[in-house]
């Protein structure tokens, strides 16, 4: 919506510097637990049913 | 109207027109599968359905809305006028009467041999022509798109191409790529057989073409989504794209390792020999990585925008995000498809793991999330975003929007989850009615249902996507300001030639399509396997 | 390139590093599965003219079901036509190695045995040849899974898996479902 132009004018050098004295250290831990979700997902298949499924080929 | 705005909504409404009907098609398919009782069931009224569903969303839908955000993308980033637009319409009307003759035939019950062909069954020649029609038409647009950027670029050396456009002619140059296994397909073997010119045709060959298309082209569909993650949704939540360089790299990953990996839709075909099944299932794995680098960097601009809003801690700026705005929403719902749909592909691309999920329900789970789901839920975002500017209205509220967004998303959980499930009892593909007499079929009844219930919430929200688009847009738009993409942290001033144009990854795709492909196309002459004979299903075959 | 770039880039990284790891580890388990576990899908490439599949040697009407070889390796030939399986019903022992080979002589078509790794197209000019051992006794579902025309939801077949000491060949080696 078009209120976010004003916005946009946005952060000053400031505000964008302090913050990214954060940035990523929360995506990296939201992305890595996203990640590590799904090789635990990934295992639980591997190992729980297409490992007892049985040779073939 | 100028006359971008009506290049860009005349392909669009054609796309979502398609979609819209094709949902409806979708539900009944789901009732006639279910326990419950339901009309017309024949399977000649499903396998037509089946065909017009699938044809409907991934040729139509997908094709007219590319090219038409790609038209807006070439003139809003490149902020200059499209060149050729008389060759973008004519584009477009060679797409629309390609679309019209493909549906005609799909209806008239002579072309239900499913949108992945299944050569030797042989459809009527106006379904091959009319896709070869809408196929032609977005070549058009493709070279369209390379003149746009070319002539950019020479007015602006040394100057980075905008994200947005490098995404867009990314995509036209994967396409280019793309479309040469199924116009190879088409021309030489479908097409012929169709006609009554050839009577036998060699099915491995056949299909070995195909699958060169068969998986690109979902990363051409997927680029638009990709596009709107790094240059509209971290704008569209008030922060910054935290590194233009990972989505340039991305975009070009892209390019490379989502051509040479057809055959991970071939695993379970006997006449592809292992060694090959294998590269192209490392290959398959290192197309991973484009979308594991972006929700990174995608998840890193979000944050910036939440904090930017006062989110402290590890994870405030999570809730401090402007959610209610559709594109903010509408990247959180398709990071989460994302997941599901991502997990369930790396299963589907494991070589072994692939014996369990072939062509049973995970596989259809899987597509409905990641390209019904994660993808479309994004074109959604991208027409509510670029909506004002065609139609010169603002949304008189994001309501309508936010609630189309969230039915869509419980929708497509609801329907594509016990797909999972079902797919791993053994449940198979294609079927028009299961014998519930069967006890091991019985027990998949109620999930069925479940699926069914998943998909009336997805009709609702197509038709309410409709009625947004038609009567949200009201109120007069304060003042034609020039549409804006995302800023990046920091200007970009530079960067490496190689991530500025394509003449390098051309090359490199050269490369890996003739170690990929090379010797399992040319394999088919050696060998000379017998062919089948031609199947007609035009004349009730 | 400024502090905050450079920053940025070493981020990036990093998070590459952890997503090739990631990667790594499912192709080391994909690779584990073809070589250490025998999970490998059909890729024999055996040609076979599917317009005299019934005057071939092997798929004719008289040789296709279960056989005990004369080498004691138990094989199970099939047909997948439009739009059933010959035979209909199959009779494979249980913790043995078995050889099932399809053919087709129309269209493609394809198989999966309900609970089992066992799948495979089966495409028209080739023979699939699966093998595997069935662990579970009892009555499975195999489906053609693949869309091969309007007949096709109807097309499914049963592999009923006995016991060792049920499974008995007749004096050519075959053995066939019992009629119900």
């Amino acid at each position: 919506m078009r209120e976010a132009d004003s916005e946009n004018e946005g952060p000053t050098e400031a505000q964008l510097n302090e913050v990214m004295k954060q940035v990523p250290r929360g995506a990296a831990v939201l992305a890595g637990f996203a990640v590590f979700l799904l090789m635990l997902g990934y295992s639980f298949v591997y190992f729980v049913i297409f490992i007892p499924r049985g040779v073939v080929g | 109207m100028r006359s971008l705005e009506r290049l860009t909504l005349a392909h669009l409404w054609v796309a979502f027109a398609a979609f819209a009907i094709a949902c409806f098609f979708g539900v009944w398919q789901m009732w006639a599968r279910s326990p419950l009782p339901a009309p017309f069931v024949t399977p000649d009224n499903y396998f037509l359905a089946v065909t017009e569903h699938g044809v409907s969303m991934a040729f139509v839908l997908t094709t007219f809305f590319v090219m038409g955000f790609g038209y807006f993308t070439a003139e809003t980033a490149l902020e200059r006028p499209l060149p050729g637009k008389t060759f973008g319409w004519i584009g477009f009307i060679l797409g629309l009467i390609g679309a019209a003759m493909a549906s005609y035939a799909i209806l008239s019950g002579r072309a239900s041999v499913l949108y992945t062909f299944y050569p030797p069954l042989t459809a009527s020649p106006y379904f091959y022509l009319g896709l070869v029609l809408v196929i032609v038409g977005s070549w058009i647009w493709c070279v369209l798109m390379i003149v746009a950027m070319a002539q950019w670029k020479r007015a602006n050396p040394n100057v980075p191409v905008p994200l947005a456009m490098f995404g867009t002619v990314a995509n036209a140059i994967m396409w280019l790529w793309t479309t040469a296994g199924v116009a190879a397909e088409v021309l030489f073997i479908v097409l012929p057989a169709s006609l009554g010119l050839i009577h036998t045709i060699d099915v491995g060959l056949t299909r070995t073409l195909f699958s060169w298309t068969l998986h690109p082209i979902v990363y051409f569909w997927l680029f638009p989504a990709y596009i709107a993650f790094y240059t509209m949704a971290p704008k569209a939540a008030g922060g910054r794209l935290y590194s233009d360089l990972m989505g340039r790299l991305s975009f070009v990953l892209f390019i490379l390792y989502s051509l040479p990996v057809g055959f991970h839709h071939l695993f379970m075909d006997p006449q592809e020999p292992a060694g090959f099944k294998f590269l192209q299932m490392f290959l398959t794995l290192l197309v991973t990585v484009p979308t594991l680098l972006t929700i990174f960097t995608i998840t890193a601009s979000f944050e910036i925008a939440g904090r930017l809003r006062g989110g402290r801690g590890l994870f405030g700026w999570i809730p401090a995000l402007p959610w209610e705005r559709p594109m903010v929403l509408a990247t959180g719902l398709s990071f989460v498809m994302l997941f599901f749909g991502g997990g369930g592909g790396l299963v589907n691309m494991g070589y072994g793991l692939n014996a369990m999920v072939h062509n049973t329900s995970w596989v259809t789970a899987h597509f409905h999330l990641i390209f019904g789901g994660a993808v479309v839920v994004m074109y959604f975002a991208i027409a509510y975003e670029i909506w004002p500017r065609l139609v010169g209205h603002e949304p008189s509220s994001s309501m309508p929007q936010r609630i189309q967004l969230w039915l869509w998303f419980l929708g497509m959980m609801t329907m594509s989850l016990p797909w999972h499930w079902l797919g791993l009892q053994g449940q198979w593909r294609r079927v028009a009615q299961f014998d519930y007499s069967n006890p091991i079929i019985a027990a998949w009844g109620p999930w069925v249902v479940v699926s069914l219930i998943g998909g009336l919430l997805l009709l609702a929200s197509a038709l309410l996507f409709v009625w947004n688009l038609l009567f949200l847009y009201r109120k007069p738009e304060a003042a034609r300001l020039p549409f804006r993409f995302a800023l990046p942290v920091h200007p970009v001033t530079h960067v490496p030639a190689s991530l500025n144009g394509f003449g390098l990854w051309n090359v490199l795709v050269a490369f890996l399509m003739l170690a990929a492909f090379g010797w399992p196309i040319a394999q088919a002459f050696v060998i000379e396997a017998p062919h089948a004979v031609v199947h007609r299903v035009d004349r009730g075959g | 390139m400024s502090n905050l770039e450079q920053e940025i880039l070493r981020h990036e990284r990093r998070w590459t590093a952890g997503v090739i790891i990631a990667v790594a580890v499912i192709l080391g388990a994909v690779l584990y599965a073809a070589f250490a576990l025998h999970v490998n899908p059909p890729s024999n490439i055996e040609t076979i003219d599917p317009k005299t599949l019934h005057l071939s040697a092997e798929f004719t009407e008289s040789n296709l079901g279960t056989r005990v070889e004369a080498g004691g390796q138990v094989t199970t030939r099939i047909v997948t036509a439009q739009f059933a399986f010959n035979p209909q019903c199959i009779v494979v022992p249980a913790n043995e190695p078995v050889t099932l080979r399809l053919a087709s002589p129309d269209v493609i078509h394809g198989i999966l045995v309900t609970g089992t790794n066992v799948n495979s197209m089966v495409v028209p000019g080739y023979v699939s040849q699966i093998r595997t051992v069935f662990t579970k006794t009892g009555d499975l579902l195999m489906p053609c899974h693949e869309f091969c025309g309007f007949g096709h939801s109807q097309m499914w077949a049963t592999v009923r898996v006995v016991p060792r000491e049920n499974f008995r060949p007749d004096a050519n080696g075959r053995v066939a479902c019992e009629k119900s």
